[in-house]
């Protein structure tokens, strides 16, 4: 007599084996393909969301643009105060925010007048202006030394240069573009002032040498243009 | 169904070589055909091979039950290993010489040469693959001399390919070889025997896909089959005495599958 119950359990044994490497390769071969849709899937999702993206993107940019656009078109008040914020942001040029809320109070009556009362008396109006501004850049330079002979700050010098050349006071402006310089040389506007201050001082082959080593230096086309000026005579 | 027709089943698949239990298939008639004409040429010797379970020794057993009637046959079933006895086995069958002491290949040559025959003996030797190289070669100079003729069947295993050996290549003149059934000859084999034991309903339950698995299982051989058959039949009956109740419709092969677990056919 057979041991029925033995065989009939070997025969389980024997058929789960048989059926195990195919269950195996099946769920196996599933996984992967699961895997395989996923990814196409999740690509396509990504074609999709790419486009409105860039959309956005070009959209925030307009937005961008126009911001910038803004205060060129319409130079509102408010434009103007957000300006103002910009500047005072950085602590040496607080001064500016002197200068910008009188310049409203200087431009204003210009532009009211520029139509009107022009012809009348333009040289008076223009000399009252100047006398005030000059009167103001000193108040600013003289702030700016002390703030600079505190922190040696290059910002301060330079735009201590600049107000001098402004105020055409050009062997300070001069001075304090070669002091700028000594200590960052790669500002830029320090070897402009310098350069510009040359010529005015009448020492345009200087200039131009200086100029010309700067340039080999750094490629500045704001300096190459300036040289071009000052050789071709348009910058006396 | 009644079980005794399963039991009637299964005793049809017991592996008995016996002339009454060969089943007359086309490829297998042809073959035995073949060798009934061998026989009748001036062959020195015949040779069967094939692969354990192809049914040579059934053919041997065919062809002596069928030639015994007519002229001198001699069938040695299982090897006789010893010179000397073989030699005195032979003296008495031919020539009614009973020798005591003894007898070799010379002694023998003597008696053949002193007792001539009317017509030459057949010596039908099974498994001769088990016969030493010496006695081999007395055999075959035994056959050269014409005084009998040798039909031998060989195992013809992978390992060893006996039809290589020297005496074997030079001097066989006729080999026939036996293969397993096919799937079709497999189907017949089955439905015959079941049919010869009057087993007409169990027959008719065999599906083209269960012989396709016994084919595999078995790869056609038919002692395999008989093994695998018999196993199968016996686990029916064991169902039907347990259960009471079984399907009866088809063969399932699950029980062909558990008969193969059985028989060792599938490893498990």
């Amino acid at each position: 007599m057979l041991d029925i119950e033995n065989l009939e359990r070997r025969w389980l044994y024997y058929k789960i084996e048989k059926a195990l490497p195919f269950a195996i390769l099946s769920v196996f071969s599933l996984l992967v393909l699961f895997i395989i849709l996923a990814f196409l899937q999740s690509q396509k999702v990504q074609k999709i969301k790419k486009t409105p993206l860039i959309k956005k993107e070009e959209e925030h940019l307009n937005i961008k643009k126009v911001e910038k656009k803004q205060p060129i078109k319409t130079s509102s008040f408010k434009e103007e105060e957000d300006v103002k914020q910009l500047i005072t942001l950085t602590p040496s040029l607080s001064f500016i925010d002197k200068i910008s809320i009188e310049e409203p109070k200087t431009i204003k009556p210009q532009i009211e007048n520029s139509t009107v009362e022009r012809q009348e008396t333009p040289k008076e109006e223009e000399k009252s202006k100047i006398i005030i501004q000059h009167q103001d850049s000193r108040k600013d330079i003289q702030d700016v030394l002390k703030r600079f002979h505190k922190n040696n700050n290059p910002v301060l010098s330079l735009f201590i240069a600049k107000k001098y050349y402004e105020l055409q006071e050009y062997k300070h402006a001069y001075d304090y573009a070669l002091i700028t310089n000594n200590i960052d040389s790669h500002i830029e506007d320090s070897w402009i002032i310098f350069a510009k201050s040359l010529v005015k001082l009448g020492k345009k082959q200087m200039a131009i040498d200086t100029l010309k080593q700067y340039i080999n230096h750094s490629n500045s086309k704001k300096a190459s243009m300036l040289l071009q000026n000052i050789q071709n005579g348009r910058f006396k | 169904m009644d079980i005794a027709l399963f039991e009637s089943s299964k005793n049809a698949f017991l592996d008995i070589v016996e002339a009454k239990e060969y089943i007359q298939l086309d490829r297998i008639s042809m073959v035995y055909q073949s060798l009934q004409e061998s026989v009748q040429k001036p062959l020195k010797m015949i040779m069967l091979y094939g692969k354990p379970g192809t049914g040579k020794s059934m053919f041997l057993t065919k062809l002596y039950n069928d030639l015994k009637e007519q002229q001198p046959i001699f069938f040695y079933k299982t090897p006789i290993l010893d010179e000397s006895e073989f030699f005195k086995t032979l003296a008495q069958d031919l020539y009614g010489i009973k020798y005591n002491d003894t007898l070799n290949f010379t002694h023998f040559m003597k008696i053949a040469s002193a007792n001539p025959q009317d017509s030459t003996p057949i010596i039908l030797l099974d498994e001769a693959q088990l016969y030493a190289n010496d006695l081999m070669e007395k055999i075959r100079l035994l056959s050269d001399s014409r005084i009998v003729k040798f039909v031998l069947t060989l195992h013809k295993t992978e390992k060893e390919d006996l039809i290589a050996k020297e005496h074997f290549q030079t001097r066989i003149w006729e080999s026939i070889e036996l293969k397993n059934a096919s799937k079709m000859e497999l189907k017949l084999y089955i439905q015959k025997k079941l049919m010869k034991a009057n087993c007409f309903d169990i027959s008719n339950m065999f599906t083209q896909k269960n012989i396709t698995l016994i084919h595999q299982l078995t790869q056609g051989n038919y002692r395999d089959t008989n093994k695998l058959l018999y196993t199968l039949f016996e686990i029916y009956v064991t169902y039907i005495k347990k259960l009471k109740k079984i399907n009866t419709k088809n063969i399932s092969n699950k029980y062909i599958e558990m008969a193969a677990i059985h028989t060792g056919l599938i490893n498990a």
